[in-house]
């Protein structure tokens, strides 16, 4: 069986300062080393302390996932030599004497499987390197950046209990959702949500593939791994546990060679960092100002616009579609077709295009106004999707049907015309049609074609099915 | 736990170390290991079998508050750094 784990590193980076010091922890887009301390330089001498918000922050997270909390927070140091580590060692956090992870033993439900939470860890992110090459495969050496250096991270390491590349996209996602819900983390900026990936094939040893970007990049990188090691496997080569680099741009996985090895990472509690202890008032406190999470909110959402389950879910999956849904309700309240249009056209559209929730333009008003058209039979379902992108792109679709004369024809005689005209042309067609629905639908075609869309959809079927009787 | 010191101590602790030792060095490192653990090996001769692990001299740390203050500026950042290039450190490679 196919046994996959994923350890996801999550910055947080709604938080506004680094995690052990008060460096802004905005560094994206600013000069190198211009966002540093003495802290994050990991000068000798310098004191860390947490940032209070960041302990917050992980408790919720911990909550929502159903984990054990921690009674004391503990840090730990992890030794290694990098060069994006100056102190050589990660404040990290472990279980072993002294030390324990800030939450442990979750759980989180993705589409009726369970899969395990093995721990949380709050840790600190290490500088960022850039390769003079832009690979750090043949660059002989790093430029190292300390801007990126100690902004807080936390590390949620699940059990190998996900079956398949779709499942560990389901689960990025969801998680992604949670953490959006809780403002954990601003998911859309570059790099904030990064996923070693475990993968072992029946037959094979353990390979893990580091630091994969995307919840797409998750699943692209399972489906190779699951081939190559299959195919390798039938072949008679032996899978060996390794480490592998992910090449985005060709799509594939290749083995690298780090020159720490993994064994021996010396840990011990950091003794400049004393414990704090975590207190159940303290967690109940968090607890009641924690926002609504994605699963109770698309309960909720099912109560309150007697939307389907499945259309519940869909939605809640993005925070940013959720709130355009809930936004939009407030004008128009035909909720039912509103999740339809936003899941099946407009979701869809942005999506087949590579963009964000947040690259559309489209009030709630537009939207409402464009579906009350609808209603009203001002406009027929084919103009609504093909104006639909003009709306996201921040037009008013009143002014668009105004200025293009896309106003649904209702005139039954006009229609009657244009139908009769279309079938004397297509008479083997229509004679077909007697007997075959789908070709009923392909003279309807012809005449919305001829109408540039705008016959009205049910009147057009009423004559349709009229004529063909009279042949 | 009992240490050995040995040829492949000394061989362990160079590559955690990340350090070369010299075969001159290794005789006087192993003596000055073996004082080093001889005098933490006064430890087990008290009986701690009902004291608990101390890891910190304080009993509680603090927190901060998630506010912002002024950063280094990149002269002072970079004043101990030897090898730089358009605002970077430079540092070694990372793979074999
Ligand atoms: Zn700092």
């Amino acid at each position: 069986m196919t046994k996959i784990g994923l350890e996801v590193h999550v910055h947080l980076n709604t938080l506004r300062t680094k995690l052990f010091c008060s460096c802004s922890a905005c560094y994206v887009g600013k000069d190198p080393n211009t966002v540093t301390c003495p802290v994050c330089l990991g000068l000798p001498g310098a004191i860390p302390v947490l940032n209070e918000e960041a302990l917050k922050k992980a408790i919720m997270v911990a909550v929502a996932l159903n984990c054990k909390i921690a009674p004391k927070l503990l840090f730990t140091r992890k030794h290694y030599f990098y060069p994006d580590m100056a102190k050589n060692y990660q404040i990290s956090q472990y279980d072993g004497p002294g030390s324990m992870a800030i939450a442990k033993d979750g759980i989180v439900n993705i589409s009726g499987e369970n899969v395990r939470i093995r721990r949380i860890n709050i840790e600190e992110d290490p500088a960022k390197s850039v390769y003079p090459t832009g690979s750090m495969l043949n660059s002989n050496y790093t430029l190292l950046d300390y801007n990126r250096s100690g902004v807080g991270l936390l590390e949620i390491v699940t059990e190998p209990d996900i079956t398949g590349a779709k499942e560990a996209r389901i689960f990025m996602e969801k998680l992604r959702s949670i953490l959006e819900h809780l403002n954990v983390c601003d998911c859309e900026m570059e790099g904030s949500m990064r996923a070693d990936v475990n993968i072992s094939v029946e037959g094979g040893e353990r390979v893990e593939v580091k630091n994969v970007g995307s919840s797409k990049d998750v699943e692209d990188v399972i489906k190779y791994e699951i081939a190559r090691q299959r195919a390798a496997i039938t072949q008679g080569i032996k899978i060996l546990r390794e480490t592998r680099h992910w090449d985005n741009d060709r799509k594939v996985t290749i083995p690298i060679r780090l020159k720490e090895s993994e064994e021996d990472y010396r840990y011990f509690p950091d003794p400049d960092l004393p414990p704090y202890e975590i207190s159940d008032n303290y967690v109940k406190a968090i607890i009641s100002e924690m926002p609504e999470l994605p699963d109770n909110r698309a309960k909720r959402f099912v109560k309150q616009y007697e939307i389907t389950e499945y259309d519940a879910n869909v939605l809640v999956m993005e925070k940013a579609l959720a709130d355009f849904f809930e936004k939009s309700a407030k004008y128009y309240n035909n909720y039912k077709k509103l999740a339809n249009l936003l899941i099946n056209d407009y979701l869809r559209w942005l999506n087949d295009r590579n963009l964000k929730i947040a690259d559309s333009k489209a009030t709630p008003e537009s939207i409402a106004k464009l579906m009350k058209m609808l209603d009203n039979e001002k406009i027929t379902i084919k103009i609504v999707k093909q104006i639909l992108p003009e709306i996201i792109d921040g037009k008013d679709p009143e002014e668009i049907v105004k200025e293009r004369n896309l106003i649904a024809i209702t005139d039954r005689s006009y229609i009657e015309r244009i139908a009769r005209e279309v079938i004397e042309q297509e008479k083997e067609a229509a004679k077909a049609a007697k007997n075959d629905p789908r070709v009923i639908n392909y003279l309807i075609g012809k005449i919305m074609k001829k109408t540039s869309g705008k016959a009205d959809p049910i009147y057009t079927r009423e004559i349709v099915l009229q004529i063909i009787n009279e042949l | 736990m009992k240490v050995i010191v040995d040829d492949n101590l000394i061989k362990r602790l160079e590559r955690l170390a990340l350090i070369e030792i010299k075969d001159v060095e290794k005789e006087d490192l192993k003596k000055d290991l073996n004082e080093i653990i001889e005098f933490f090996n006064k430890i087990d001769e008290l009986d701690l079998s009902k004291t608990e692990p101390l890891f910190h001299p304080i009993e509680s740390g603090k927190l901060r508050n998630n506010v912002e203050s002024p950063s280094l500026n990149r002269e002072e950042a970079l004043s101990n750094v030897k090898r730089k290039e358009n605002g970077y450190i430079i540092g070694p490679s990372t793979v074999e």
